[in-house]
């Protein structure tokens, strides 16, 4: 039971609060920081009207790679299951579910509800390096989120080359994709396609040219904003679908050849 | 609408339900980070990376019901961390606003009542945030031992002992007030 003094104590505490409240401003900062932490992806949707640069005001001048890749798979996956049908525009990967090792593999499937294929090493050196469960969202035009999935995402490196990263999803979206794809194979029953994107980053503010809007109508060009100075990327990826998951193994820059990375892919499927 | 049903609804990615958890909350979270924190920027600070944490970290709650006791645990971490930093002397504009606060007692009883209060607050804002933060978990947000140890990470027996403390710091503090009060009159 607690004393007369005691009471003092609370009742002082509510006196020293009670005009106490929160900012006008202060969701508005939460909304910013949360959305700056938010990995932001525009994709290139073979119907789009209009120029889908990124909008993210907390990437100003902090563009990450990793971000980007992430966003990138995202929208990869969006390409390789489709949607174009839905209201989905966009990707948005928000917050980390948990990291894992390789042998926690088991805790990571328990976080997707799903067990992907997944290798710890490949036969051309590439081994096992990080994994993680994130979040994604799928967003409408406004950058509304529609619904969520869990993602998984697995890094890969070799000395001195180019990561290359593995992603697995559920989401419930189906569709087609317009781009012709840069390579095809079959692996058993299990349909590969290889396709190559040019991303051109551009620093926030950046006006775009005519030639930037005319390669904005192709299917495999983006531009995307929040870099330092304008640089390009190629981003080359194989995906496939396999038990109702689709999967992207993605590489940037990579000196892998499409032949190489299909052979990747048919490792990951082989091993389970 | 309930926490459960907020939270499920921010678990499928909903922006409302982390809205409408904000407006239930932000008080309640302002509030407490600034009796830990001891002034209101640090609050701000500790509120606005809480609600960022729930808002990213949500899928990692596993008891939906249990969001309220999560998300001040949040809080709590994240003030105390903010507080350690912190000098201990409270500077008077910080408790300036207590003498806004209005009351039904007589002039005299108010001035006394108002007088007490202010050296509550001064002799909580004074205690090492380790007693400082049982304090207000414990008078302001009336948490059990229990649930203060759980939110903290620490035993039971560690948080009596922080509250003994500090009781018995604030009691001293209160008679002696009691007893300038006496010989003034």
């Amino acid at each position: 039971m607690k004393t007369r003094y005691e009471d003092k104590i609370k009742m002082a505490l509510e006196m020293q609060t009670g005009n106490i409240s929160a900012s006008g401003t202060l969701k508005q900062k939460i909304d910013e920081k949360i959305r700056g932490q938010e990995k932001i992806v525009s994709i290139p949707l073979p119907e789009k009207q209009e120029v889908s640069m990124k909008k993210s005001a907390q990437n100003k001048g902090h563009f990450s790679v990793k971000k980007f890749v992430v966003g990138v798979a995202a929208a990869c996956l969006l390409l390789s299951g489709g949607v174009f049908a839905g209201k989905t525009a966009g990707y948005i990967t928000a917050g980390t579910m948990g990291t894992f090792s390789y042998d926690e593999l088991d805790k990571a499937e328990a976080k997707l509800g799903f067990s992907p294929d997944v290798v710890e090493n490949f036969s051309n050196g590439y081994s096992f390096a990080e994994m993680a469960v994130e979040k994604t969202s799928a967003t409408d035009k406004n950058g509304k989120e529609i619904y969520s999935f869990p993602e998984l995402y697995v890094g890969y490196v070799k000395g001195d080359s180019k990561d290359i990263s593995l992603f697995a999803d559920q989401k419930p979206e189906k569709g087609e994709q317009a781009k012709t794809p840069d390579l095809t194979d079959q692996c058993g029953d299990i349909a590969l396609r290889y396709d190559v994107y040019t991303y051109k980053f551009v620093p926030v503010g950046y006006e775009l040219t005519e030639e930037d809007k005319a390669n904005l109508e192709r299917d495999d060009y983006e531009i995307s904003e929040g870099a330092d100075s304008v640089t390009f990327s190629q981003v080359t990826n194989v995906t496939w679908e396999k038990d109702g998951t689709y999967y992207v193994l993605l590489g940037m820059d990579t000196a892998l050849s499409g032949e190489e990375m299909i052979g990747m892919a048919k490792e990951i499927i082989n091993a389970n | 609408m309930n926490d459960e049903i907020l939270v499920q609804q921010l678990k499928q990615g909903s922006h409302e339900a982390f809205d409408l958890l904000y407006e239930k909350y932000k008080n309640l979270v302002i509030r407490t980070a600034y009796l830990i924190t001891g002034n209101q920027p640090d609050s701000e600070d500790a509120a606005q990376e809480t609600f960022v944490k729930v808002y990213l970290h949500i899928t990692e709650l596993k008891n939906n019901a249990g969001f309220k006791p999560w998300m001040m645990q949040i809080l709590v971490r994240t003030a105390y961390r903010m507080g350690k930093k912190k000098s201990r002397e409270v500077p008077d504009e910080e408790i300036e606003h207590l003498s806004e606060n209005k009351s039904i007692l007589s002039p005299l009883g108010h001035v006394i009542k108002r007088e007490e209060a202010e050296m509550i607050s001064r002799a909580v804002a004074a205690l090492p945030v380790k007693q400082r933060a049982v304090v207000v978990l414990y008078y302001y947000n009336e948490l059990s031992v229990g649930e203060i140890a759980k939110m903290l990470g620490c035993r039971e027996g560690t948080v009596k002992s922080r509250l003994h403390t500090a009781r018995k710091y604030l009691k001293g503090k209160l008679e002696s007030t009691a007893d300038i009060r006496e010989d003034l009159v």
